[in-house]
């Protein structure tokens, strides 16, 4: 049991690969702040190492400098003394009195007065008069009795042979004793004349000079000056040392020894240098040549004072980095053991959500172990233990199959999967499977997890229905695919990308074999033009707001001709409610579509037709009334002439003519009545075609009494029954229906004439659409067989010698009936009278 | 032509209603006093004294008979100068045509015509006509003042 479970262990560290991380992480932070710490101090000490290095640098230039410069202002005021007493004559002369004894006491006072003064303001360890020749002539203080050097006695030779101021410079007398003197000669007569003596001043090296190479402005423990000369291969220490007793002058080192800064001063180093001193020890030194003198300043301390503060800052900074590197180091280790805790509580939770997942999910789990046979080849299965969902999802209690083997609890010799899942513990990669298992009569999906070693975990999921459903889901999918592809109206599914899937009966519709059609879009086979206008009509369908859409639309064919098609189209939606594709079907319309336009451009050629047939109707009325108006005119003006005419020839001529001429005459009189009388009417005539009809609500009782009243008047001595019956009002043209009645009746009147009594009846019968009005006569009649005769204009049935009339009156009556949108018509029998009808429609509204 | 006696312009085309009017006028003494213009421009050159008539005498006849249907400028033109004129606008205008034409009357009244007459095809009825309107308008009515 402990080795799955550390694989176990290792495979949940593996699930957590954040803590892994974390970790990873937090010891590389720890190096890195480390180092930067350590990075800090050292760059922080060698910062302050380099400002105390040249602080104390700055310090000994500062020193050299000073010191020489005083050294070199002592040096000045000795030499302004001496060139003092070579310029004073009265000296001078005192002094050859001396030195030729020919001075009384008080020159003599004098001379030592002078010079007592001079050794005693001036600090000199003597003040001498000598000859020139070196003898001692006076000496203050009287005291002192050392001996004159051989240097000394070489330096006033030369003094008195140049008479020029003369300095020994520090040299080591015979006796030991270290000296610095000058020797000024005097000259009585002036320069250039003889020298009279020389003074000596015997400077004191141990009170005024070298002290001043003691005077150090800054505080220091090691800081020395020393005072330095080159002489020949050698450098002369000249001053006193503080590590070295009775040095001065007598302590030397080769120029060669450049490792000692005061070799290098003489060799005209300037600055700071470094080097061993005398003693051997490491030093910082700066040297500096003091003017006027073959001197050098080497002002030097040691190297440790200098660095000692910069070693103990860089221990500081050191253990200041250490203490950074180890709080570090505590916090690393804090989070880390943190973290760790973190990890293990989280381990445990996951443990326990395990758990809980085990035993609550949903899906089956079991957990197994592979069994081999001796030769590694798998056998079998053992299941170590499955969760309470395993058996929901496979029928199998948990105590049958716990601990048991596959091929014992499906009863076969090669359980379920037995391949699959070896594949998976032999390469250790998950699988998912997916089957039916003939034993438990289910269909199983399977996720195979390895979990190391031989064993491996199976998910479980009966998957049985949704497998079912599947299959009658293809089912219905290819009954589907079938009335679709062999419905015999076009379909097609076309999704909101706009690709098409149609059928073959829109194929053949739209010319296009079916894999033409294949990833077609619809905007592909319909007219660009009418693209924004489906587009329009579909847009309700995607936003919801309707189910269906019916409209007609133009397909597109392959050889670019037009198809019109009664398009009816649905949208089906996922259950998400997104859209799917339109379901679309089509009917091809175009024979109709085709039919209606051939329809439709011939109503607009008949209208044309009419427009034309109007204006030329028109233009004909137009004619017509220019003709009437001429006939109007111009032919009754040439009538009214030959009246005229004839009736001024039977006025003159009257008497001479005979009967028959007189008779002629006559003839051409009422024949020219006559025509007047077919004049007028037919202008009459001609006015009822082009009067424009005023429609009015007209009461033909009051307009038949109107027009039978001068009729009356005429058949006053004729027998006449008049028969009125009440007539329904109807509407029209008021003047016009006036004509009509006038002229009908006058017809009665005139073919009744004999008849005795005459009878003359009006009356009206309804009709469903229409009045129709009559006029029955008892007179003459007519022949039906003429009957189609009676409404033609001049047409007549009578001779006039019986009838007068010119045959426009009944042509006149049809024209206005028939612009009433009447009819009139005649029956009648020779002798037997006549009847004449006439119809109106009834209008709807009569006006009132 | 005396000044004293009132004058009738004729304006007529046809020379046999020219004959037949003045014989219809004879009978009153009439015909002698009438002037004949041949068209509308002839007439209206009369009235103004200009073209032809350019020395006539300054004078308005009593009475203008018109004809509708002349060549170059009609009677109902001449009418319509006639009322536009100011000169002229008060003279008697009776017009005197075969046509019976509604339009025609209509407007001949628009333009303020003092009488139509339609000419009667018979003669007898044209002399009685043509006479009375000679002996009416020359003789009964009275004239408007020359001056305005």
């Amino acid at each position: 049991m402990g080795e799955p479970r550390a694989t176990r262990k290792t495979d949940d560290r593996r699930d957590v690969p954040a803590s892994r991380h974390f970790q990873r992480g937090l010891v590389a932070g720890f190096i890195l702040l480390a180092a930067l710490i350590v990075v800090v101090a050292f760059w922080g000490w060698s910062q302050q190492a380099g400002s105390i290095r040249s602080q104390a640098e700055a310090n000994l230039m500062a020193v050299s400098e000073l010191q020489a410069d005083e050294i070199a202002a002592w040096l000045g005021e000795r030499e302004s003394d001496a060139e003092s007493i070579r310029g004073d004559p009265l000296l001078a002369g005192a002094a050859r009195q001396v030195a030729e004894e020919t001075a009384g006491d008080g020159t003599v006072t004098h001379v030592r007065s002078r010079l007592a003064s001079l050794q005693r303001n001036y600090g000199y360890l003597d003040v001498v008069l000598a000859s020139p020749d070196g003898e001692i002539l006076l000496r203050e203080p009287a005291g002192m009795t050392h001996q004159l050097s051989a240097t000394t006695q070489a330096t006033i030779a030369e003094a008195a042979r140049t008479g020029e101021v003369r300095s020994t410079g520090l040299y080591l007398a015979e006796d030991g004793d270290v000296r610095l003197e000058w020797a000024a000669p005097l000259l009585p007569e002036g320069p250039g004349g003889a020298v009279a003596g020389v003074v000596l001043l015997h400077a004191d090296p141990d009170e005024y000079l070298y002290p001043l190479l003691d005077e150090w402005p800054v505080p220091t423990r090691s800081g020395e000056s020393l005072l330095v000369e080159r002489r020949g291969d050698e450098v002369v220490f000249i001053s006193p040392l503080r590590h070295r007793a009775e040095a001065a002058l007598r302590y030397t080192i080769p120029l060669a020894r450049t490792d000692l800064p005061a070799a290098q001063a003489v060799q005209g180093a300037h600055g700071a240098v470094t080097g061993i001193d005398y003693r051997g020890v490491d030093v910082l030194a700066a040297a500096q040549s003091v003017p006027g003198s073959p001197w050098y300043v080497v002002a030097k301390v040691d190297a440790d004072e200098i660095l000692g503060p910069i070693s103990s800052r860089g221990w500081t900074a050191a253990a200041f980095a250490l203490v950074a590197v180890a709080l570090a180091g505590t916090g690393t280790l804090l989070l880390w053991r943190r973290r760790e805790s973190q990890v293990a509580t989280a381990l445990i939770a996951r443990e326990r959500e395990f758990a809980s997942l085990f035993e609550g999910m949903m899906e089956g789990v079991a957990t197994h172990e592979l069994v081999r046979d001796a030769g590694g080849t798998p056998v079998d299965y053992l299941i170590l233990d499955v969760n309470p969902a395993f058996a929901e999802q496979t029928g199998l209690a948990a105590d049958e199959v716990r601990g048991r083997r596959g091929s014992e609890v499906f009863a076969s010799e090669l359980p379920p999967f037995l391949d699959e899942y070896a594949r998976s513990v032999d390469t250790g990669s998950d699988q998912r499977l997916e089957g039916y298992v003939e034993p438990l009569g289910r269909h199983l999906q399977v996720s195979v997890t390895p979990q190391g070693g031989e064993r491996f975990a199976a998910i479980v999921q009966d998957v049985t229905p949704a497998k079912l459903h599947e299959q009658e889901l293809a089912a219905s999918e290819a009954l589907f695919r079938y009335v679709f592809e062999n419905a015999l109206v076009g379909m097609s599914m076309t999704e909101p990308t706009g690709e098409v899937h149609v059928n073959q009966a829109l194929c053949l519709m739209l010319g296009y074999a079916p894999e033409d059609l294949r990833d077609k879009r619809w905007q592909e086979i319909t007219p660009p033009e009418d693209i924004p206008e489906i587009e329009a009509r579909l847009a309700p369908l995607l936003a919801g707001t309707a189910d269906a859409a019916r409209f007609q639309k133009r397909y597109l064919r392959k050889d670019g001709g037009i198809v019109w098609a009664d398009v009816s189209t649905r949208l089906r939606r996922d259950d998400a409610g997104e859209p799917l594709y339109f379901i679309t079907a089509v009917l091809d319309i175009s024979h109709r579509v085709k039919a209606e336009m051939r329809i439709s451009r011939l109503n607009e050629e008949l209208e044309q037709r009419v427009a034309d047939r109007t204006a030329e109707l028109d233009a004909a009325n137009k004619e017509l009334e220019a003709f009437a108006y001429s006939v109007s005119h111009d032919l009754r003006a040439p009538l009214r002439h030959v009246s005229g005419f004839s009736a001024l020839l039977s006025a003159r001529a009257g008497d001479q003519l005979d009967d028959k001429s007189r008779h002629y005459v006559e003839r051409i009189s009422d024949s020219v009545n006559e025509m007047g009388t077919l004049i007028d009417d037919l202008l009459a005539f001609s006015r009822t075609g082009r009067k424009e009809l005023s429609i009015e609500r007209v009461d033909m009782d009051a307009l038949v009494a109107e027009a039978l009243a001068p009729l009356r008047e005429d058949t006053r001595d004729r027998s006449v029954d008049w028969v009125v019956t009440p007539l329904p009002p109807t509407a029209g043209d008021r003047s016009l229906l006036r004509q009509v009645w006038a002229n009908l009746l006058d017809n009665a009147v005139k073919y009744t004439r004999g008849r005795d009594p005459a009878r003359v009846e009006i009356g009206a019968l309804e009709e469903d659409h229409s009045n129709v009005f009559y006029v029955r006569d008892n007179g003459v009649g007519f022949d039906m067989e003429y009957a189609h005769k009676l409404f033609g204009v001049f047409q007549r049935l009578h001779s006039a010698a019986e009838f007068e009339g010119t045959g426009i009156g009944l042509a006149n009556v049809q024209r206005i009936i028939a612009r009433h949108g009447g009819r009139v018509w005649a029956e009648g029998a020779t002798g037997e009278g006549a009847a004449f009808y006439f119809s109106l429609p009834r209008r709807r509204e009569t006006p009132t | 032509v005396t000044d004293e006696y009132p004058e009738i312009l004729l304006a007529e085309d046809n020379p046999n209603d020219v004959e037949l009017t003045l014989e219809a006028l004879a009978g009153h003494n009439l015909a002698n006093r009438v002037t004949v213009a041949g068209d509308g421009v002839e007439a209206m050159d009369y009235l103004r004294c200009e073209g032809a008539f350019a020395g006539r005498p300054q004078r308005l006849p009593a009475v203008m008979l018109l004809d509708i249907k002349m060549p170059r400028k009609d009677g109902l033109e001449v009418l319509r100068e006639i009322r536009d004129d100011p000169r002229l606008r008060r003279l008697p205008v009776v017009i005197l045509t075969s046509s019976r034409e509604e339009q025609d009357i209509i407007t001949s009244y628009d333009l303020g015509v003092n009488a139509y007459v339609v000419k009667p095809v018979d003669f007898e009825e044209f002399m009685d006509a043509v006479e009375r309107l000679g002996v009416f308008w020359a003789l009964l009515n009275e004239s408007p003042p020359e001056k305005d």
